[in-house]
């Protein structure tokens, strides 16, 4: 499993809006459903959506926790921890 | 190790209290294992949480609530213990902090400086919710998933299992709800949950003594 984080400072305008499209794409198929609590606050579908496309500090938070689950999906890493 | 546990719930906004509900069957089995003190709700207090540590010195310190890398938080966000401040209280001790981000500074300096033991979260610790269940906590498919994994580390912990069995079963619980969550006996809220929980499993660590029991 990779532990590498993503540096939100120093990457290239072109990878990360490659992965906003990507978590983007993900998000607007997922269900209504659904909030997740980080800290004391709430964040329903259509604020994690707004989130990533102004890569606020959520943004961030939620672009990290999409792309690391996919990375480790792709590489097989999440199946060799089982 | 003397066996008193010492649990801090507060239930000032709908994460703590979904935690606070979800904390219930800890209390009542270390209620039949030992000393067991229950700082719930508005008495999840500094004042409290530091008179409380220095006159019955538990061994086990659950946290749940806010944090930050340096701060664990009670009621209404009021800080229990900050790094530079009163961070000796966790000396000697294992701690379990339910809370964003907090073993990244906090816990790596206790358990360097202060021999402690801290299991917790480098990043955020990620609560995933069904909002149509947000007035019945307990029945939310979606935040048993995430709750009941992290519930073991304090279950294991209050059972006399080590620190680093305490971890290992929950991260074992975390990635047989996170195989449950991609199969297709998952509801789409709780497939669509799955990144987070994989997040909270790979930020959760144990730091110190792992080999830490009561």
């Amino acid at each position: 499993m990779s532990n590498d984080n993503i540096d939100f400072n120093n990457i290239d305008r072109e990878t990360l809006k490659e992965m906003q499209k990507l978590v983007l794409a993900r998000l607007r198929a997922s269900s209504d459903n659904l909030t997740i609590s980080i800290g004391s606050t709430e964040y329903t579908k259509q604020e994690m959506l707004e989130s990533v496309e102004k890569v606020t500090d959520l943004g961030k938070e939620i672009i990290e926790a999409q792309i690391e689950y996919l990375r480790d999906m792709a590489t097989g890493a999440i199946y060799k921890e089982a | 190790m003397n066996s008193c546990v010492l649990i801090t719930r507060p239930n000032h906004d709908l994460a703590t209290t979904y935690l606070y509900l979800w904390t219930e069957d800890i209390i009542k089995l270390s209620n039949s294992k030992g000393k067991t003190l229950d700082l719930k709700g508005k008495k999840a207090t500094a004042k409290n949480f530091e008179s409380y540590v220095s006159k019955h010195q538990p061994s086990f310190i659950f946290v749940n609530g806010h944090g930050n890398e340096a701060e664990i938080t009670g009621y209404d966000n009021e800080i229990l213990v900050k790094v530079g401040k009163n961070e000796h209280l966790l000396a000697n001790k294992i701690i379990y902090a339910r809370s964003c981000d907090a073993a990244r500074v906090l816990g790596e300096l206790v358990s360097k400086k202060y021999s402690a033991t801290f299991i917790g979260y480098k990043k955020s610790y990620i609560l995933g919710r069904n909002p149509l269940k947000t007035n019945h906590p307990l029945k939310d498919e979606v935040a048993k998933l995430f709750i009941e994994p992290s519930n073991l580390v304090s279950i294991s912990i209050i059972k006399g299992q080590t620190a680093k069995d305490a971890y290992r079963k929950s991260q074992e619980a975390m990635m047989k709800n996170f195989f449950f969550m991609l199969s297709s006996k998952a509801t789409s809220n709780q497939k669509d949950a799955a990144a987070y929980l994989w997040a909270n499993r790979r930020h959760q660590v144990v730091l110190g003594d792992e080999n830490a029991k009561l």
